[in-house]
């Protein structure tokens, strides 16, 4: 079930990197984003189902080799979960590290298939960098917004708990 | 009481990043199995990907052009002239009481096999020209694909003759040894050879109470060249260099005796449907997405074309969902025809991406190995896979140091959708058609 929820959840996030790329002169890489998100938090048994649906998910929209989400995921994953054992995972420094490893090995990924000829060898300008930088920065902005979003609800649970321990039963 | 472990987490080192990785690096094995299997996974990810995509479903088969595209009808006058040149003249009498026919050359070519594109059979051990140049033979048993094996072509012998025809004959023996060029062997001793001297064929001696035919007496191999490797000692001094590099063969001419069928014409079967592009995150990616896929026949290799020209080749499908990578592209690969004149040759393109104004000119990442390409008219050449023949692509043009394709019609449509015709093999599902 997290296999196949991740993996259309990557289709999703495809098309709506897709709809940016159309739209927006720059964009950041939202595979990459929510890699390094799901690759900070806290790890459990179906992270690697979750990373392997969200990777082949994305490679669906991109028209991109399968071999390049999956050696760079794996490459993003190798390196993430490393440093999450040796570096602060909660602060906004590290998040925004993240971001950018995960985007450049995403990037990596693409230019090792490239080498081995499945894929356009593309030389890297000074707008190639504009992605991994967006992934940096978008990275810490979620993940205070995910936080502020779980904070407001565990104080609106609180909040619902004292008013119904004043009140000595349901509120209306 | 020790606290009991909570089974979704887990505190070890994970082995799955390295699944992950292992699994990526599986797609880059040169092996066959491997990357079939990854093109599979990426068809039914398409697939998935037709189910998600509202726009996916607008997409499909196009009424206003039902009507098979027209060719261009210089290309085609272009292409006609250059193949009544391939066939050799009446008079040499090597047609005997067959006929000649034109037939496409393969992708694949080495020194010692040249694959022929024609999806019928080709008559065994009988010689191909290309005017009057004798290439050399079909083979004897006719049970693989069609092809062609050349002169130079390693165990290959024939009795041949250089000099100047009717006044200074040498008569020789022409051995292939698969270097591309014909090695030189048992020469008349009493004639002077000169470099740069015609070599022509001979006809084997008729046997005791056989009909004389004229075969391939009189017919061209090639000019005397000296041998580069003959002061190693083992070769003679005297080799033939053929006139046709079979790299840039493009059509041969092969006799079909009587009652041998005729080569069986490049049957496609053309689909209008409407396209619409494909958005990169980088921008020198160029691809079109169609809203027709593997239930209509729409595989991998198809041709896309809009009227009159090349726009890409299907390289993804999946059901009801296909993906075409165009030629602003890079790395679009294509065998492509070069018209200059009444010359045609065969050539392997391969892009680089665009520049220019509104990505107007396509870089290649070589020029063709023949001279004269300079304003060649570059059309398609076709392919049993989905490629007709006489797509245009553009002119040959150099810019400094650079080989690029000029002159290009509608190569992608633009945001919206656009009117496009895939031009599919015939197959199964075809037979309801």
């Amino acid at each position: 079930m997290n296999f196949l929820g991740a993996l259309l959840a990557g289709v999703l996030l495809g098309l709506a990197e897709i709809a940016c790329a159309s739209r927006l002169p720059a964009a950041p890489d939202l595979t990459a984003v929510a890699l390094a998100l799901l690759l900070s938090g806290d790890s459990s048994r179906s992270t690697g189902a979750r990373c392997t649906g969200l990777l082949l998910g994305a490679s669906a929209c991109a028209l991109e080799p399968v071999g390049a989400f999956l050696l760079g995921g794996g490459i993003a994953a190798l390196l993430l979960t490393s440093l999450r054992t040796i570096v602060f995972g909660e602060s906004l420094a590290t998040k925004a590290a993240f971001g950018l490893t995960a985007a450049l090995a995403l990037a990596l990924g693409r230019t090792l298939c490239a080498w081995a000829g499945l894929t356009p060898a593309l030389a890297w300008e000074p707008s190639s960098f504009t992605t991994p930088l967006l992934t940096a920065a978008v990275v810490p902005i979620l993940a205070l917004a995910s936080s502020g979003l779980r904070r407001m609800a565990r104080w609106s649970a609180d909040r619902l708990g004292a008013l119904r321990g004043s009140d000595g039963g349901a509120p209306e | 009481m020790a606290a009991r472990a909570d089974p979704d987490r887990e505190p070890r080192a994970e082995r799955w990043p390295a699944g992950l990785l292992l699994a990526g690096a599986a797609t880059l094995l040169p092996w066959q199995a491997a990357r079939n299997g990854a093109a599979l996974l990426e068809d039914a990810l398409l697939t998935l990907r037709g189910f998600v995509d509202p726009r996916a479903r607008r997409g499909g088969e196009s009424a206003a052009a039902a009507a098979p595209p027209a060719p261009e009808a210089a290309v085609h006058d272009l292409l006609s002239r250059a193949r009544a040149a391939v066939l050799p003249p009446r008079a040499a009498g090597w047609e005997r009481d067959g006929r000649f026919c034109a037939v496409p050359v393969g992708r694949s070519r080495s020194p010692a096999s040249v694959a022929l594109a024609v999806p019928g059979p080709v008559p065994p051990e009988e010689p191909v020209f290309r005017g009057r140049e004798l290439l050399g033979f079909t083979p004897a048993w006719n049970g693989g694909a069609p092809r062609l094996v050349p002169l130079t072509a390693r165990g290959t012998r024939l009795p041949a003759c250089a000099g100047e025809p009717g006044r200074r004959e040498a008569r020789f023996l022409a051995l292939g040894d698969g270097s591309g060029l014909l090695r030189v062997a048992f020469v008349d001793g009493e004639i002077a050879l000169a470099e740069g001297d015609l070599a022509w064929a001979v006809d084997p001696p008729t046997p005791p109470g056989g009909a004389v035919v004229r075969r391939v007496g009189g017919a061209w191999i090639g000019r005397l060249v000296r041998d580069p490797r003959a002061e190693g000692g083992t070769h003679g001094e005297w080799s033939v260099a053929p006139f046709s590099a079979p790299e840039t063969l493009a059509e041969v001419a092969i006799r079909h005796p009587p009652g041998f069928p005729a080569p069986a014409e490049l049957l496609l079967v053309p689909l209008a449907l409407t396209g619409r592009r494909h958005a990169f995150r980088d921008a020198r990616r160029d691809a079109i997405l169609l809203g027709r896929g593997r239930e209509a026949g729409v595989v991998a290799g198809c041709a896309v074309s809009a009227g009159p020209y090349l726009v890409g080749k299907v390289t993804r499908s999946g059901w009801r969902q296909a993906a075409a990578h165009t030629l602003r592209d890079p790395r679009f690969r294509c065998r492509v025809l070069l018209v200059m004149g009444d010359e045609v040759a065969a050539f392997e393109l391969e892009t680089r991406g665009t520049e220019g104004e509104d990505r107007a000119e396509i870089v290649l990442a070589a020029p063709p190995p023949l001279d004269g390409w300079e304003g060649a008219l570059v059309v398609s050449a076709p392919s049993p896979d989905g490629m007709p023949e006489g797509l245009v692509l553009g002119r040959m043009e150099r810019r400094g140091e650079r080989c690029v394709l000029t002159g290009l019609g509608r190569v992608s449509p633009d945001d919206g959708e656009a009117e496009l015709v895939v031009h599919r093999p015939p197959g199964s599902w075809s037979d309801d058609e």
